[in-house]
């Protein structure tokens, strides 16, 4: 029975540090303060813990540039955020603009192949390296 | 040196206001983001001070958090809660700066009477706070340093009212046998 009360007691110390009690509750927390030294105590103990955690309050002094590096965090992130947002597409334009060069650098080299009649066939521009070369060849001499 | 340059002195937001500077800090103006930092930043600082116990980090932290709020704004639905927006960012980094400190797993030094007549009380109460899970030591500062109340308690921390009020209860009962324990021979 004088658990139950203990416990009441300390629940309703908890909650009149944040609301106003109603009599029956202070009623009550006084007359088991009178007879439970124990549960004065923990009241006691705790009402000094409290004071002491707000006496001990930081106050911090805020520096004078805090606004201006803020301001110079934001804009440095606002690059960074740019530059990654921008990226994928200028990599992307240089890969397009390298193949690009490469098509076109292939295009102009076989402009400059040599051209070789096949038997009334189309003209064929081939290279030397180019494994239909001996037979062509071969043909050419045939013929003659 | 920045307000001076910007001519900050002579245009100071109203609440009214707020949803106008917010609407000119989404649209990246530099003038509004300074005003809203010069409006909020006494009240992230000093939560993250008496959060942290750290001032140094506080400023740090605070500057993250507006960074943070600045750059997700288009997630703010009403333009009229960026002080709560800012705030609960503030709050989410001090416990996430507080988690991934190094849990120490020494026991609380055990003081004799001098000794305890002699630290002091700061000290001792960051001593207090840091064997305090952050979940409840935030609780415990923002109600009874910050003096919130357990609605903006809740609304920091994002956690039903109901969660900050058995936090509260047990942050309360954890420091108080801490403390005893800290001073057993001169209570």
């Amino acid at each position: 029975m004088k658990k139950l009360a203990c416990r009441r007691f300390r629940r309703l110390v908890n909650e009149y540090r944040d609301r106003a009690l109603n009599p029956s509750e202070h009623s009550f927390l006084q007359a088991h303060r009178s007879v439970c030294p124990k549960c004065r105590n923990l009241e006691r103990q705790g009402t000094l813990a409290l004071s002491m955690l707000r006496t001990a309050a930081l106050e911090p002094e805020l520096p004078p540039n805090f606004n201006e590096r803020v301001i110079r965090r934001w804009r440095v992130r606002s690059v960074q955020e740019s530059i990654r947002f921008w990226s994928p597409a200028f990599i992307g334009a240089f890969v397009a603009a390298l193949l690009l060069l490469a098509s076109l650098q292939l295009v102009s080299r076989s402009a400059q192949l040599p051209t070789v009649n096949l038997n009334g066939h189309e003209a064929r521009k081939i290279s030397l390296q180019d494994p239909i070369f001996p037979n062509i060849i071969e043909e050419s001499r045939e013929r003659r | 040196m920045l307000d001076v340059k910007l001519g900050l002195k002579a245009v100071v937001p109203t609440a009214a206001d707020d949803c106008y500077w917010v609407a000119r800090c989404r649209a990246g103006d530099e003038q509004a983001l300074s005003l809203m930092v010069e409006k909020h930043r006494a009240r992230l600082v000093h939560t993250a001070a008496n959060i942290l116990r750290d001032r140094f980090e506080a400023e740090d932290v605070a500057q993250e958090a507006f960074l943070k709020a600045f750059r997700e704004l288009n997630r703010l639905r009403d333009d009229k809660s960026f002080p709560g927006y800012v705030y609960q960012i503030c709050v989410r980094l001090c416990m996430d700066r507080l988690r991934s400190k190094r849990i120490e797993a020494a026991e609380f030094e055990v003081t004799t009477p001098a000794e305890s007549r002699n630290i002091e009380n700061r000290v001792l109460i960051e001593k207090l706070l840091d064997q305090l899970p952050p979940d409840l030591r935030t609780t415990l500062v923002l109600r009874e340093i910050e003096q919130l109340s357990y609605e903006e308690v809740a609304e920091a921390m994002h956690v039903p009212v109901g969660t900050v009020r058995s936090r509260l209860h047990v942050a309360r009962e954890r420091f108080r046998k801490l403390w005893v324990e800290a001073l057993r021979p001169s209570v």
